[in-house]
């Protein structure tokens, strides 16, 4: 980050506190990046990523005020921050609350760098863009009806360095990528969609993890299968969730209803929950923004908090909310370091980062014998809930059905819904191997990167929309 | 250095680089944002994203960057366009840029009210909205509300040089209401392009109203009814099922359930949609797209029949057609960072004759659903949904709200079975729609 940028920050800070207000902090951010996208044998994107720019944040008598700016000269800098006063000031003025924002460690942290295994810029523009082509060509050599296709490299170096009045300091470099593949298939008429990604925190050795010509060939071949699907009967099941879509459901089904802002604001139904029996003692569910390598991974928080890993379910008692420093200061507790904002213009909110069920004891092979009939549900097109009524509702892009504990029948778009109270009560079987996928979770209009984590699980009593 | 002249310094900069063509989007956007949550003002927020969006073309091959400083070298932002052209390789399906043509200026874009709405009056605004809600068994009433006010410019190196200019104001109302552990909420909200075409207090009222009556829901049973789709629930039907499907980008690779259905009848006589980008107060109503091109209206389903696909200049291009003015980015009409994209801009159902009552003595035993959070899935048609707020249709007459329950139909099928078209227009967002009645739908709940 260019000292010059980071003395602004600093100054701003100061601006601020000559202003009188009770908290401040000033963020500056910086993304540079690259995205690649093919799609059927051509070039639809191909996008150098470059933007900087300081958000700035007050509190006044309880009122939250908030500016942000990519003119980065001084002149603007201070029209921004005394815009952000008066605007806490009014709210403040007319607040009968008045908060104190507290966090007990402000050590001022150093400066994190993650420095990949392999750089970014070991592979040029014309060898990344060659890796989409050729995944491209791997999804149509899968089979002739394959038609269509897309393939993504997308990377990110994301530079933040967030300074606050109660002497937080933070700054870290985090690079990262994603690559997607898409395999559209279709057969008399009807058009089935694969898809497929993988992604994380570091350089170009996450290639290595999971390559880019097997993520094609995976998207590929849920294409051509999805083809033979049926559509789903509806009712309720007992379903086997692969670790995929068991990640997407405890992100759904249950960590937006540990958001503490969530909580505060009457909206959740885990409210006065804490240290109650909310699921199975096979359950364990935690949030750890530390896991290096993970596609929600951060070093830091949006205002400076480092979070070290929270356990939000205990073998099924709710043991904590996640927080913001305003959460947690109205809680009485310690920040958990889930304040995250999408960019420099956006406020920060309370977010997941890596959540997950933690392995279990059965292996897979022992969970699905335990399940006579039922349904597995495979992979996660999108999930959504309501956390105050507790509903919610995520898609699988594959569903089995299972009779005398074998997958039969493959059905498609189906529907899986719950209740947050009922849901982790009704898990009969956590299984040992658990794994990770990366994705963007929306709030609020803010987009972030989160990785949603789990192993295979069994669910009693899963409500399946579905049109048969 | 203004915005437009940021636009025009930067295709003389990508041209000076090579460029064989090249675009500039620009856009400037004030949002005045409040907050207020479970009954008190929290925060204020004032975005003001300001940004340049560069497309160059370079021997058949486009490459992309953006800005969102205009103090910077925009030397160097045109010629970032200009390397990730020569990274790529040409795409013969590319024809060119926008031509210049002359714009209408539509109306009841731009309300000076809400360009010169301060932070004081949505902080009344959001303190009356939440009075309003606070009625008898309302636990928390949480308020957004927002005005913006934009500019926007493209200029491209074959003439076209574009300026619109708009305002919005968009208010989201959330309650929640308790009674011993049982929780519900209910939502409502609307955008509009003039203070005038929305009435909050009513929302805050009627969410409130929802909220509590939504204590008393019960779960349905699964099977197959006749359902009532009416008000919000046909976003995701009609905009993002049929219009969305109908995008010619998609349409043209083969991802669109509607693939193959242009010129044939997929809908019943009283069935016409029209995309119009030019209708009065749109809220995405634009003099032009992204792209330069002017908007128009375009009859994407007449009596039932497939007409039309929505059209950008690269997929009029391919089909040797002209672009219908339906350029987008993918975050939207106001995103100068993302690729250029085609999508919808307001959409209109023509109403039928079918009052809301008599569609509900018709449906004697049903559904009424109001709203859900779903998309259709566009490969397949198939939308599988949870209904986030809808009531049941008992002996002909509106019963309690339902919960946990989920609905599943095929879009196409959806249209075949649309028995009924309403007379009642509701706007919400970008479509203005009557109710469906559908002859029978699979439900799923408790029982």
């Amino acid at each position: 980050m260019q000292e010059h940028y980071k003395s602004l920050a600093d100054s701003a800070l100061e601006m601020l506190l000559d202003l009188g207000v009770d908290f401040a902090d000033v963020r500056l951010l910086s993304i540079e990046g690259l995205r690649i996208e093919v799609a059927d044998g051509k070039v639809k994107e191909l996008k150098f990523m470059d933007e900087v720019g300081l958000a700035f944040r007050c509190l006044v008598a309880g009122g939250w005020g908030f500016t942000s700016t990519s003119a980065l000269v001084v002149d603007e800098v201070k029209r921004s921050c005394l815009q952000a006063y008066k605007l806490a000031k009014n709210i403040g003025d007319g607040a009968k609350d008045k908060l104190k924002l507290s966090c007990s460690n402000t050590a001022a942290t150093s400066a994190v760098i993650l420095k990949p295994i392999e750089p970014l810029s070991n592979m040029t523009v014309a060898e990344k863009l060659a890796m989409c082509r050729e995944m491209e060509r791997e999804m149509l050599s899968f089979s002739d009806r394959v038609k269509s296709t897309s393939a993504i490299y997308s990377e990110f170096s994301e530079n933040a360095y967030t300074v606050n009045s109660l002497g937080l300091k933070s700054e870290y470099l985090v690079p990262g990528l994603i690559v997607q593949a898409s395999a559209y298939a279709s057969e008399a008429g009807l058009v089935q969609r694969g898809y497929e990604s993988h992604g994380g925190t570091g350089g170009l050795e996450l290639l290595k993890h999971r390559k880019p010509l097997d993520i094609a060939e995976d998207a590929a071949r849920k294409a051509i299968e999805l083809l033979a699907a049926k559509s789903p009967p509806a009712g309720r099941h007992t379903c086997i969730l692969d670790p995929e879509l068991a990640g997407v459901f405890i992100h759904e089904a249950f960590g937006h209803a540990c958001e503490a802002d969530l909580v505060l604001s009457g909206a959740s139904i885990l409210e006065g929950m804490t240290s109650k029996i909310v699921g199975s003692p096979k359950v364990t569910v935690k949030d750890d923004p530390s896991l290096k390598g993970l596609f929600g991974h951060v070093p830091a928080d949006s205002e400076g908090v480092v979070g070290r890993g929270t356990t939000l379910v205990d073998r099924g008692v709710l043991m904590s909310y996640m927080h913001s420093l305003e959460t947690s200061s109205r809680m009485g507790v310690q920040p958990t370091g889930n304040g995250r904002a999408q960019g420099y213009a956006s406020f920060p909110l309370v977010r997941m980062t890596n959540t997950f069920i933690d392995k279990g004891e059965c292996s897979v092979e022992e969970l699905f014998e335990s399940i006579r009939k039922g349904v597995y549900a495979k992979g996660s097109s999108y999930g959504y809930v309501d956390p105050a009524r507790g509903e919610f509702v995520f898609k699988c892009s594959m569903l089995y059905l299972i009779e005398d504990g074998e997958p039969i029948q493959l059905c498609r778009d189906a529907a899986l819904s719950g209740h947050t109270l009922e849901v982790l009560m009704n898990v009969e079987a956590v299984a040992d191997d658990l794994s990770f996928r990366p994705g963007l979770c929306g709030k609020e209009d803010q987009f972030v990167r989160v990785t949603s984590g789990s192993p295979h699980i069994a669910v009693r009593n899963v409500l399946v929309g579905g049109m048969a | 250095m203004s915005l437009l002249d940021a636009c025009r310094n930067m295709i003389d900069e990508a041209l000076k680089e090579g460029a064989n063509a090249c675009e500039a989007y620009g856009v400037d956007v004030k949002s005045i944002r409040i907050d207020l949550r479970k009954g008190e003002i929290r925060t204020a927020k004032v975005v003001h994203d300001v940004g340049v969006g560069f497309r160059a073309l370079v021997r058949g091959s486009l490459g992309y960057s953006y800005t969102t400083s205009l103090n910077v070298d925009l030397h160097d932002v045109a010629k970032k366009a200009v390397k990730a052209a020569k990274a790529g390789y040409p795409d013969p399906d590319f024809v060119g840029l926008t031509n210049p043509s002359s714009y209408q200026t539509p109306r009841g874009t731009y309300d000076k009210r809400i360009a010169s709405m301060t932070q004081y009056e949505l902080v009344e605004l959001c303190k009356l909205l939440a009075r309003e809600a606070n009625i008898a068994g309302v636990f928390s009433v949480n308020v957004l509300a927002e005005s913006s006010v934009f500019k926007c410019f493209v200029v491209n190196s074959n003439g076209v040089e574009g300026t619109d200019e708009g305002t919005s104001f968009q208010v989201t109302i959330y309650v929640t209401a308790k009674d011993g552990t049982r929780m519900s909420s209910s939502y409502e909200g609307n955008a509009v392009r003039s203070i005038d075409a929305i009435r909050p207090e009513e929302l805050a009222v009627k969410a409130a109203r929802e909220a509590v009556e939504g204590l008393k829901a019960q779960h349905y049973r699964t099977s197959r009814v006749p359902v009532i789709l009416a008000g919000e629930v046909m976003l995701p039907v009609i905009v993002g099922g049929i219009a969305s499907a109908l995008n010619a980008d998609l349409v043209q690779r083969g991802r669109s359930f509607m693939a193959s259905k242009l010129n044939s009848k997929v809908g019943p006589e009283e069935l016409t949609i029209i995309d119009d980008g030019l209708i009065d107060g749109g809220l995405l109503t634009r003099k032009f797209d992204v792209e330069g091109c002017p908007r128009k209206s375009t009859v994407l389903v007449d009596k039932g029949v497939v007409k039309n696909l929505l059209h950008n200049s690269y997929t009029a291009g391919k089909a040797g057609l002209e672009s219908t003015g339906n350029a987008s980015r993918s975050g939207g009409e106001l995103d100068f960072r993302g690729q250029v994209t085609v999508a919808p801009s307001n959409v209109l159902v023509k109403p039928g004759d079918w009052s809301l009552d008599e569609m509900i003595s018709e449906v004697k035993n049903g559904l009424l659903i109001l709203n859900t959070s779903d998309v259709p899935n566009i490969a397949t048609g198939d939308l599988s949904a949870m209904v986030t707020h809808g009531y049941i249709i008992d002996k002909g007459e509106i019963g309690t709200q339902v919960k946990e329950t989920l609905f599943a139909l095929n879009i196409l099928e959806l249209m075949e079975k649309a028995k009924a078209v309403g007379k009642e227009v509701s706007r919400h967002y970008n479509l203005y729609s009557p109710p469906l009645l559908l002859s029978d739908v699979q439900v799923s709940s408790k029982a």
